[in-house]
């Protein structure tokens, strides 16, 4: 596929959610009634209000003032906080942003080397020790990891704060709660790479050649197996955006992942549908990123006709 | 797949079943026939209220025979909860699972037996599905439909639709071609019969493994939610809402979240073992 039509699929993907997300909330009724009461709210406040949030005209024109409103960056009004949803989302963004960041530093701290060890392993023990740890934590739930950090570092070791934001300790638990389970799955991926890459024909005629173990890992191992790494990304990145949701509420980490829990409880609308925007976005930009790196990575990609 | 490697270690008869699998199978069994069975022989009453021994502990940490597993803070039992939630849980997720591997597998073989435009709309949603993180299409739907019941079971039913969708749209692709499906058609068949009688049955043993490798996320995304207060609502119990419960009763009463915690843990668990080694023995069949 060429790149002007991957990007134009990825218009389509973001036209595809944006436009269901406008039927869903069309679906449910008159979003203003939804919003005020109709008997304790003046006639003319509701036609005002219609009128501010282009409510007015047939489904098509109210399909286009949406549209031209989320282009512009209007999301409408948080009824949670009484303030511009953008700006409500805005400011929760930096401390998701650190949590994910450090998570995901974290996952790769632990995935790349013990997934390269259990690869080199494979079949042994220390293999099999590996892959057992990785099923179990991918059986572990985020909310019951946390809580068991929580038991155990809060509540009987008294090391750490279980709730908020602030110091370097508050960070601790939150990290690992979200980089341990992550990395079970990372670690996993890694080390079928490796194993596939130790497979290839390039690798057996280094050895051939009396290339040492060594160098064959650095230049022909690592190389071929960063290939399949690259294309998970995205999926990793939704998987921790998903957990950051469930992560955030158990330790009151004020970040985006609580605040969609929060709005989907009080049914602020607005908010909602700007984060679900949001992560749209950045899901379908960053698997636009990792199409464009493979072909940078894996020349054969950008040489062979599209099919 | 280490469980895959024991198994060829093991000897060249992939059917003996390893120590690790056997042990899952065992829970899941305990798990259900406790479920099936106490509520039989003795009266589950998940509301009860003995408020003469609220937040009493568990046998082996201080308590009595009353309460197995202690009580939580208005008194009422945690077995009689856990055992609740557990059928709770289980139940909704193995119908979500059924209706997800029903809808996915029609809509893919549909798409596979009509191509042309339907096939280029499915594989869109396809994509579109995959690209956004599951459990935020659900708390989205969930904010525009208000939280109830019917909604929470079709939102868990549509988890993984999409999967079930390509992999039966892939083979029956790939089956068209073949000599059975030739000589059906060739002796006038419908195609319905041809698909449901014929096909189905040879491509159900992957789709089966994919709803067990499956099942733990949907029991996973089910207690996720009813642990935010967004799933299962209060009289019902399930898991993800008892763990959501106790986690204000770490301090004082730590009993009420591990139970539940570990129940969610250990199925989890279980079916992904007995999924993996099943990959593993459809693999090499």
């Amino acid at each position: 596929m060429t790149l002007a039509l991957r990007i134009l699929r990825g218009f389509l993907s973001l036209w595809l959610i944006v436009t269901l997300v406008f039927v869903a909330l069309r679906a449910t009724g008159d979003p203003i009634t939804a919003i005020f009461d109709p008997d304790n709210t003046p006639k003319a406040a509701l036609e005002a209000y219609r009128q501010q949030w282009g409510y007015t005209g047939t489904v098509f024109d109210q399909y286009l003032v949406y549209i031209s409103n989320i282009l512009h960056g209007e999301f409408g009004f948080s009824s949670m906080s009484n303030r511009d949803a953008y700006s409500v989302v805005m400011e929760r963004l930096p401390a998701t942003l650190q949590l994910v960041g450090c998570s995901a530093l974290l996952m790769m701290a632990i995935g790349i080397p013990v997934g390269a060890v259990a690869a080199l392993n494979s079949g042994g023990r220390l293999d099999r020790f590996v892959m057992t740890f990785s099923t179990v934590g991918f059986a572990l739930p985020n909310f019951v990891l946390g809580l068991a950090l929580i038991l155990l570092f809060s509540v009987n070791l008294r090391l750490l704060p279980s709730n908020g934001i602030g110091t370097a300790a508050h960070l601790i638990m939150p990290v690992l709660t979200i980089g341990i389970s992550k990395a079970a799955i990372f670690t996993r991926f890694v080390r079928s790479a490796i194993l596939d890459a130790l497979k290839l024909t390039c690798v057996t005629s280094a050895r051939a050649r009396g290339v040492s173990e060594w160098q064959i890992f650095w230049h022909h191992v690592i190389p071929n197996a960063m290939l399949p790494l690259v294309t998970i990304t995205p999926l990793l990145v939704g998987a921790m955006v998903a957990a950051s949701a469930v992560v955030e509420t158990v330790f009151g980490w004020p970040g985006v992942g609580r605040l969609i829990v929060e709005s989907v409880a009080q049914r602020d609308l607005a908010v909602v549908q700007m984060i679900v925007m949001m992560i749209a976005l950045v899901m379908i930009v960053t698997n636009l990123l990792v199409d464009l790196a493979y072909s940078k990575l894996d020349p054969r990609t950008a040489l062979a006709p599209a099919h | 797949m280490s469980i895959a490697t024991m198994v060829r270690k093991g000897g060249r008869d992939f059917l003996l079943v390893p120590p690790g699998v056997l042990l899952a199978m065992f829970w899941l069994l305990a798990c259900l026939s406790l479920v099936i069975v106490l509520p039989l022989v003795s009266h589950l009453d998940v509301t009860a209220i003995d408020l003469r021994a609220r937040l009493s502990p568990p046998i082996g940490f201080g308590g009595d025979w009353a309460h197995p597993l202690g009580t939580d803070d208005l008194g009422r039992d945690v077995l009689a909860r856990l055992v609740a939630s557990l059928r709770t849980s289980l139940a909704i997720a193995l119908g979500a699972v059924i209706i997800s591997a029903t809808i996915g597998t029609l809509i893919g073989i549909l798409a596979a037996h009509l191509r042309g435009w339907v096939d280029q709309v499915v594989v869109a949603a396809v994509d579109a599905q995959v690209s956004v993180p599951f459990i935020i299409i659900s708390l989205t739907l969930t904010a525009i439909f208000g939280n109830n019941l019917y909604l929470f079971i079709f939102i868990l039913g549509m988890f993984g639709w999409e999967r079930y969708t390509r992999l039966a749209r892939a083979m029956t692709m790939a089956s068209r071609g073949r000599g059975y499906v030739l000589a059906m058609s060739t002796l006038g068949f419908s195609w319905p019969r041809i698909y449901l009688r014929h096909v189905l049955p040879n491509i159900a043993s992957t789709l089966l493994v994919t709803a067990t490798i499956t099942f733990p996320e949907v029991i996973l995304l089910e207690t996720s939610l009813s642990f935010l207060g967004l799933g299962i609502q209060p009289p019902m119990t399930s898991l993800g809402n008892m763990l959501g419960f106790g986690r204000s009763y770490l301090l004082t009463g730590w009993w009420i979240a591990v139970a539940p915690g570990l129940a969610i843990f250990l199925c989890a668990l279980s079916v992904s073992i007995i999924g993996d080694w099943a990959r593993s023995v459809i693999g090499r069949i």
